[in-house]
């Protein structure tokens, strides 16, 4: 049986859809130049993953093999609609800025394949806590990417964050450091981030299993 | 029908179905946020933010704007296709009289952090056409014999925005005349 801890600890971190799986990378590195665009995204990515796997499961015995996918996709692209209409309705700014990678959390292959995996065969609570840790996790990869390269690229942290929280917080904007690096900003930037923090997960796996193995009696900490 | 024809269907016009409810309830507020961003974007080219738009029947002069109901110029529109990389979109407040009160550029592509320094969050390379008007400068980059700085390296994104501005307010011009000039009569 699957346990509830190995579900969370997949999708933060063993099996992390973006650091791991390397899925929905278009809408990640598109979105990361700015910490409150990644956080948004990251959110809304969250919401449909839970959702989709949540209803998935629900139907999961009406599912049968000649239209299992078709349904799959029917149910994440609903999801996507909704919460891009509740963005236009309630969040238009953000929209603005992000609605282009919106619809396109439809194609992210991390949410079809939670629900391919996991949702359409396991019990509702096991798929809706796969759903929020997935989401988490990729939200977190994305927070933490958006971040960095805020920091590198625009020197800020913060900046845009009204655009998500409403215009009562309108600056909350950090200036850092007067040495934005431009590389950071741009595409080929985002890749080498990305690689950076990937590198970074596996620096600490490695790491972690070489103490692990290692006999008691060698270990200096 | 077979059963797993059934549930697809059945399954698609749940789908359907919410979505038609939800895009009624939102399509009001949403076409409400679309109106006021359109016209909070446009605001910011105006000096004075107390100023309000409104619409104008005319292509040339797109919005009208006023400060406590008196007149106070016009907004037009300024676009380009001489940009490094696709069309350049922006607008141009002129007094009655047709001298630039604000310009801003709200759409490009231009190269990040070498083209984009026509944004006014970027750099203040736009200012130089504030109070400039048909005919009180050659709107060419000084490199080309005209009266404006050009940016190294931005050259091309520059002498777009310079040339735009200057067909712009050229092509406004005659309008703006006739237009100030049934606004005087009015007043009379």
């Amino acid at each position: 049986m699957i346990s509830y801890k190995s579900i969370a600890f997949d999708g933060i971190w063993r099996n992390n859809p973006a650091l791991v799986q390397l899925l929905g990378l278009c809408p990640l590195l598109a979105v990361s130049s700015h910490l409150a665009t990644a956080l948004g995204l990251g959110v809304i990515t969250l919401m449909v993953m839970l959702s989709s796997n949540f209803l998935i499961s629900l139907i999961r015995n009406h599912l049968h093999q000649q239209v299992r996918l078709p349904i799959q996709i029917l149910v994440i692209a609903s999801s996507v609609t909704l919460a891009d209409l509740c963005l236009q309705a309630y969040f238009y700014e953000l929209h603005q800025r992000i609605g282009l990678f919106v619809a396109l959390i439809v194609t992210n292959c991390a949410i079809l394949g939670r629900a391919e995996l996991l949702a359409s065969r396991s019990p509702v609570k096991y798929a809706v806590l796969d759903g929020l840790m997935m989401g988490l996790g990729f939200l977190l990869v994305l927070v933490v990417l958006g971040s960095l390269r805020e920091i590198i690229g625009y020197g800020t942290l913060f900046a845009h964050m009204d655009i998500i929280l409403g215009t009562a917080t309108s600056d909350l904007t950090l200036h850092l450091h007067d040495f934005p690096i431009l590389l950071a900003t741009l595409p080929p930037g985002a890749f080498l981030v990305f690689g950076c923090i990937i590198a970074f997960k596996n620096y600490l796996e490695l790491r972690h299993e070489r103490r692990k193995t290692l006999p008691v009696s060698q270990q200096v900490t | 029908m077979n059963k797993p024809v059934k549930t697809f269907t059945t399954i698609a016009l749940i789908c359907a179905v919410t979505l038609a409810v939800m895009h009624w309830l939102t399509e009001n507020r949403i076409k409400h946020n679309q109106q006021v961003y359109a016209l909070a974007q446009l605001a910011k080219v105006l000096p004075n933010a107390n100023e309000t738009l409104t619409k104008q029947p005319s292509t040339a002069l797109v919005y009208a704007s006023h400060l406590n109901s008196d007149p106070t110029g016009f907004i037009l529109p300024l676009t380009t296709r001489q940009g490094y990389n696709g069309a350049i979109l922006g607008w141009l407040a002129v007094d009655l009289n047709g001298q630039v009160r604000g310009i801003r550029i709200v759409e490009h592509n231009e190269t990040p952090g070498i083209g984009d320094v026509i944004e006014t969050a970027r750099s203040d390379w736009l200012n130089q056409f504030i109070q400039q008007q048909h005919g009180s400068a050659i709107f060419e980059l000084k490199r080309d014999q005209g009266t404006f700085d050009h940016v190294s390296g931005a050259t091309i994104t520059t002498r777009a925005v310079t040339r735009a501005v200057g067909k712009t307010l050229a092509n406004a011009q005659p309008v703006l005349i006739n237009s100030t000039a049934t606004e005087k009569r009015s007043d009379d």
